[in-house]
């Protein structure tokens, strides 16, 4: 306990200078409005902004990039609440209720929400990191192929707690969803699968796009006379984003659940953020009184994912640091940074580096401190843009969906999926189908089938020893309760009930 | 005060333009280093034959931070630093279908003198599986060759083997036993373990991962038994024994890690790398060709190049235009040659 006083002391003696502060505050502050830019996500922020890391102290360049980091995982949040266009897909699942609770005329506390519950997951995440980090991450290997597959089936099945009124609406999504995953080549074989010669497609459609389309433009294109975001100004008064004392009982246990669920998934290496917040989302859905409430606008469904989210983020780190195993596409950027300073994340870097490793934890604990100011500060700032007339929202908003589209690939073909997937989209809000299911099929038919198969090579092709593994079982259990035990305890209920 | 908002947010705007501006997927090199063209002033050096006088687009067909990136801006970087040119190399990242985007991208600008791409092992392999519109031989001009990436074979800690003997011997006694990981399905990776096979008369199971990352993570987890892995990627796990080195697939003995013999030592004769080079639209002009070929010698000459390639683990190996051309030939027929027993096995 002694060693760990005196270790966060020697971190904290880094950021004691003024101007590492400094660069704390603005790598937190260049996060959260990259964040809130659709399609540029902390992998793209941090790409962009590493530069700026040349030449300084590696442990002053790892604060600013962590900075980055997560204030990006909050700054998605934004946009998803005020415009229904999450500016990452971590924050896909903020848009559920957040949206809604801005077409309430509550976009100030939602967005109030979204800031405590990040920086509360995020917080107990860095303790947790602090303290259990070299032990959890000899653990998180024990995750191959097998557990994975099983983990990601529990993520399709947790589409049936996100369907809302017509499950068999969210299935369709899901379905066109999991078609949409299998275009590309093959992961194993490298045979091309509905490619049609289109070289664009050989890597498969990234999800980035489709969710820019589905959400954003979709949202634009939609008439919206039915759904206007009111705003008053009463409540961008400060007590007012603070949430009441009922409002804080509803949300508590759901940030306590999302940070752990969120923390542990983030650790795996290869789950990450995104779905993290997937699952904290169905399960808060699953265990609250008000589960069929979900989707309408509870600050339940904001505070769940948003603490996931975050929680998973530094919870991605420790397999970076301890293992010089990059979990998510952002760590693995990151870990490139550090390399490029000098630093080799691995077993050893806590010792080696103990300057380094112990500043950037308690440049966490700084960081997620300027995150609730700046979230809270920021905030009647960030409302505000609903008070600029539609047309001139909405085409501003294109243009930044545009622009981000582009910039993913340097190529009009991203541009020409997002626009696609924006028609596809008015469809599917005109006739009612949800669009998240499709989303997160996107995300996790790739991830699903390609350790799917991976785990048959590994063994010999028998789909029992991958199934049998005791962690995989465990999970697919549970998967299999969250998709059919709704239905099986209605038909006993009924049965007995008579 | 609804235009006070609006002014906000344009200003937001043209920060968001001049961040994808800046971003280094698109960022041109530096301000022109030399900006009148070097044809006005043929005195100073013996300037024979033909000069650039447009910017060079140099394609990149990945995405930003991944290997082909840094190998080509670090020669944007020795080429404008060192004023080695009159005219500026500007990187573009084209990624997108294992590099095919990028190549077809510069495919469409048909022989023209002003773009240029690298090559990594997809520039073969994506052509020999039909994965790409373009022929090796028919599509391209080759420029010059600068560099290849070892490839290390390691072993799980719990195996309890030390050795590349002691691996191929417990392969041979347990025929599709060992688990082997390497990138995608038709990579390097994949071509060392059927080399391996092969030369060892042994059979080992080919598990492909994403990234070296992942294969990483499902070695330390004791999912798989073998892998390929670049050795850099190796990093720490090898130093604390948790990934046991076997052996290299240079020539020679990579300098970070000096005690890992090659295949060749063990008496192996397998020796496979990625080779890494620049390549432009066939019809290009000799003198054209000639004179990047110069411009890239003088680049692989330089010391930082020389710190670059041994920071990153590259071996340099420069090959003029005319050694390349030859080079290729070879490694296209060994490509060939194994891209067709990878595909029989499947």
């Amino acid at each position: 306990m002694e060693a760990l006083l005196n270790n966060l002391s020697l971190g904290f003696s880094v950021l004691a200078d003024p101007i590492v502060l400094l660069y704390a505050f603005g790598g937190v502050l260049c996060g959260v409005i990259i964040g809130a830019l659709p399609g540029l996500g902390p992998s793209v922020g941090i790409a962009v902004l590493l530069p700026l890391t040349y030449g300084m102290e590696p442990a002053v360049g790892i604060i600013l990039l962590a900075g980055i980091y997560y204030g990006a995982m909050y700054g998605g949040s934004i946009t998803a609440i005020l415009i229904n266009t999450p500016g990452d897909s971590a924050a896909v699942m903020t848009a559920l209720d957040g949206y809604p609770l801005a077409l309430k005329g509550q976009a100030g506390k939602a967005m109030g929400m979204a800031a405590y519950a990040s920086v509360i997951g995020g917080t107990i995440s860095v303790i947790a990191f602090m303290l259990f980090a070299p032990v959890i991450a000899k653990y998180a290997l024990v995750f191959g192929s097998s557990e994975y597959f099983a983990l990601m089936v529990l993520g399709l099945a947790s589409i049936a707690g996100m369907t809302g009124d017509s499950p068999s609406k969210g299935f369709l999504a899901a379905f066109i969803g999991l078609f949409i995953a299998l275009i590309g080549l093959d992961l194993v074989t490298g045979v091309q699968r509905y490619v049609f010669g289109n070289v664009h497609l050989y890597s498969g459609i990234d999800f980035i796009p489709v969710a820019m389309g589905l959400f954003g433009i979709a949202e634009i294109i939609t008439d919206r006379g039915d759904a206007k975001v009111e705003i008053d100004n009463k409540m961008l008064k400060f007590r007012n984003l603070f949430p009441n004392k009922q409002e804080w009982k509803d949300c508590l246990p759901h940030i306590g659940r999302g940070t752990g669920l969120g923390f542990f998934v983030g650790m795996l290496p290869g789950a990450g953020a995104t779905i993290a917040s997937f699952l904290s989302y169905s399960m808060a859905k699953k265990v609250s009184k008000r589960g069929n409430e979900f989707g309408t606008g509870l600050l339940e469904g904001v505070a769940a994912p948003e603490s996931a989210n975050n929680a998973a983020s530094i919870g991605a780190m420790i397999p970076m640091l301890t293992l010089g195993v990059p979990g998510s596409g952002a760590t693995a950027i990151m870990m490139g940074a550090l390399m490029m300073l000098g630093i080799t994340p691995g077993p050893s870097l806590f010792m080696n580096e103990a300057e380094v490793a112990w500043s950037l934890i308690a440049s966490m604990y700084i960081g997620n401190i300027f995150l609730l100011v700046l979230g809270i500060l920021g905030l009647p700032l960030f409302v505000r843009v609903l008070k600029v007339k539609a047309p001139i929202l909405n085409s501003i908003v294109l243009a930044f969906i545009l622009i981000g589209s582009y910039a993913l690939e340097n190529s009009l073909f991203t541009v020409g999926i997002t626009i696609f997937f924006g028609v596809i989209g008015y469809f599917m809000k005109k006739l009612k189908v949800p669009a998240a299911p499709m989303i997160l099929a996107i995300v996790l038919g790739y991830l699903t089938e390609s350790n799917l198969r991976q785990a048959l090579i590994i063994a010999d092709g028998s789909i029992v020893g991958v199934i049998t593994k005791p962690i995989s079982a465990v999970i697919l259990i549970i998967a299999l309760i969250m998709a059919f035990g709704g239905p099986i305890t209605q038909m006993i209920k009924k049965k007995f009930a008579v | 005060m609804n235009k006070k908002m609006l002014r906000v947010l344009a200003l937001m705007l043209v920060a968001m333009v001049v961040l994808a501006g800046c971003s280094p997927a698109e960022s041109p090199a530096e301000e022109p280093a030399v900006e009148t063209p070097a044809v006005e002033e043929p005195a100073v050096e013996e300037v024979v034959g033909w000069v650039p006088t447009e910017n060079v687009e140099f394609i990149i067909p990945f995405s930003a931070g991944g290997g082909s990136d840094v190998f080509a801006r670090k020669i944007i970087e020795i080429i404008s630093k060192n004023e080695m040119a009159p005219v500026n190399f500007i990187a573009t990242n084209k990624p997108g279908g294992s590099g095919v985007v990028g190549y077809t991208y510069m495919n469409g600008k048909g022989a023209n003198d002003y773009i240029m791409a690298t090559t990594s092992s997809s520039f073969y392999s994506q052509p020999i599986t039909g994965n790409s519109p373009l022929s090796i031989t028919d599509d391209f001009a080759f420029v010059a060759h600068l560099a290849k990436d070892p490839n290390l074979f390691a072993a799980k800690q719990d195996l309890g083997l030390n050795t590349l003997e002691e691996v191929i011997e417990y392969a041979k006694a347990n025929p599709g036993a060992l688990k082997f990981g390497g990138t995608a399905n038709a990579s390097d990776d994949t071509i060392l373990m059927y080399m391996i096979n092969e030369l060892a008369g042994v059979e080992m199971t080919y598990v492909p991962y994403d990234s070296g990352g992942d294969i990483l993570a499902a070695i330390l987890g004791g999912h798989i038994d073998v892998c390929a892995i670049s050795p850099s990627e190796g990093g720490e796990h090898l130093a604390a024994g948790t990934l046991i080195p076997l052996a290299v697939s240079a020539e020679e003995r990579v300098s970070i890690l000096p005690d890992v013999p090659t295949f060749l030592e063990s008496g192996y004769d397998i020796t496979h790398q990625q080779s890494r080079g620049v390549v432009m639209n066939a019809g290009t002009s000799q003198e054209v060709l000639d004179y990047y070929s110069d411009l890239f010698q003088q680049v692989s000459e330089t010391e930082e190049w020389k710190t670059f390639l041994k920071e990153n683990v590259m071996g340099d190996v420069f090959y003029n235009n005319e050694e390349y051309v030859e080079f290729n030939t070879d490694l296209t027929a060994k490509y060939v040659k194994f891209m067709d027993m990878i595909a029989r096995n499947q």
